[in-house]
């Protein structure tokens, strides 16, 4: 039982020594701390006047037609894989007819510009 | 043998700026985009009094161990312009080797070494403001939101790029204000009637094939970038070279692959003419100066005069990526847009 335990004991120090030594040896091998001025941004010579914590409009409309348009076809593709099975090509032409309607709303998309990054 | 280039970043005043692109065709040196890549700052041309802060600022954030080059030191003492390029990129491989293998003579950061915004300020996160919204984190203003073009509210970044940012022409400062990639104003530093641009057919061969260079890095096509630079130091070379024009030809053939042409056109569209427009101008020109044609009878198209005002309502409402693609696709005379400046 303590023979367990001194294994885990020694793991434990093998670990704290690699890395204390590791760290006072970059403390003690880099002399160069970076300075204030390197913190900076990179922006050409001159700071950034704002903070770069900003934020972002989520889109919700295009994201819901986003979601619609490739989301939900795949939900229904499910289930109609199993009718798919019994009805054969009926099946087929009523999901083609369902993509039809579907593709609209991603032309649509399309034309909003919804898939141009913005 | 092959053999690691060394990293480079220039940070060229206006008038050298074209002349350092020619970097790009030596094996030794590699232009980077950016101080944090660099072993070496190459500082290159006139550095204006009111730039002094912000190349400063630009040599310090390179990092440990780095050194500094000045091409015009290096300029004076050769006596041909051919040779400049070699001088210069022999001193910086020399410099860098001696710095890396002594760290401790690596160029001290030249601005104090202090935040210049206190980080502290009231709020349970320094923040300084009520919630998420307003206050100042680390000394600077959160941006605001204000309304743009979609109806929507988006926070509105208020940026000073230049004047030693690798996509931009040197010298060239410009004011911006962003709402997430789209700019909603800019404004260049400089007097807004002054006549900016040039498309003049005079302007020689090698200075339009050193702007092919840093055009082609920019869009990312930094092989090609290679070849065009190469192209221009042979185009200044003394002597006659005979395949320089079908080498061009051959350049220019092969950039009909890349995907340039969609990535350029109704971008930065002014009067009917786009940059990929432009920049058929000015490959136009390259190939009738190569030809030997008298550059002036060739057919004009390229010679677009516009002041830094008519730039900046050209660019407005675009994203960022394409306005750094129309700037570059003007090549802009940054000289005279600065002298004009400090003219009264």
């Amino acid at each position: 039982m303590m023979s367990a335990f001194a294994a885990v004991l020694a793991v434990i120090a093998v670990a704290l020594t690699v890395q204390v030594t590791a760290l006072a040896r970059s403390e003690w091998a880099d002399p160069f701390v970076s300075a204030a001025p390197q913190r900076v941004p990179v922006l050409g010579g001159h700071e950034p006047a704002t903070h770069a914590w900003s934020r972002f409009h989520v889109r919700y409309y295009p994201m819901t037609l986003v979601f619609v348009a490739f989301e939900m076809e795949m939900m229904f593709m499910y289930p109609w894989a199993v009718v798919f099975v019994e009805e054969g090509a009926k099946a087929l032409v009523e999901m083609g007819m369902f993509l039809t309607i579907l593709g609209v709303g991603i032309v649509y998309a399309y034309k909003e510009r919804v898939f141009s990054w913005q | 043998m092959a053999v690691t280039p060394i990293e480079v970043f220039v940070a060229a005043g206006a008038d050298r700026w074209h002349e350092a692109q020619a970097l790009r065709a030596h094996e030794l040196v590699r232009l980077v985009p950016t101080p944090r890549h660099a072993t070496v700052l190459l500082v290159a041309g006139t550095i204006l009094e009111s730039e002094r802060a912000a190349l400063d600022r630009v040599h310090d954030q390179l990092p440990h161990p780095r050194e500094v080059v000045t091409w015009d030191e290096i300029a004076a003492a050769v006596d041909m312009a051919d040779d400049v390029v070699d001088a210069v990129a022999f001193e910086i491989v020399g410099r860098a080797d001696a710095v890396v293998a002594d760290p401790t003579t690596s160029s001290p950061t030249r601005l104090p070494d202090e935040e210049t915004h206190e980080w502290r300020d009231v709020g349970p996160f320094g923040q300084g403001g009520e919630g998420m919204m307003g206050g100042t984190p680390y000394g600077r203003a959160m941006a605001m939101t204000a309304d743009d073009r979609d109806g929507l509210r988006l926070d509105r970044l208020q940026l000073r790029l230049g004047p030693f940012l690798g996509q931009l022409p040197g010298g060239l400062v410009a004011d911006v204000a962003l709402q997430g990639e789209v700019i909603q104003s800019i404004e260049f530093a400089c007097a807004g009637s002054a006549p900016v641009v040039t498309g003049d057919r005079s302007v020689p061969v090698a200075r339009r094939l050193l702007w092919l260079s840093h055009a082609l890095h920019v869009q990312g096509l930094d092989a090609f970038a290679v070849r065009a630079a190469r192209l221009a130091r042979r185009s200044s070379g003394v002597g006659d070279d005979s395949r320089l024009a079908s080498d061009f030809s051959s350049l220019r053939r092969r950039l009909r692959w890349t995907g340039l042409r969609s990535a350029l056109r109704d971008v930065g569209d002014r009067d009917g003419v786009d940059t990929w427009a432009r920049w058929s101008a000015h490959l136009d020109a390259i190939s009738a100066s190569l030809d030997g044609a008298d550059p002036r009878l060739s057919p004009a198209g390229g010679s677009m005069p516009i002041t830094a005002a008519e730039l900046a309502e050209t660019i407005t409402g675009l994203t960022l990526t394409d306005a750094v693609s129309t700037i570059i696709g003007f090549d802009i005379d940054v000289p005279a847009m600065t002298t004009a400046a400090v003219e009264p």
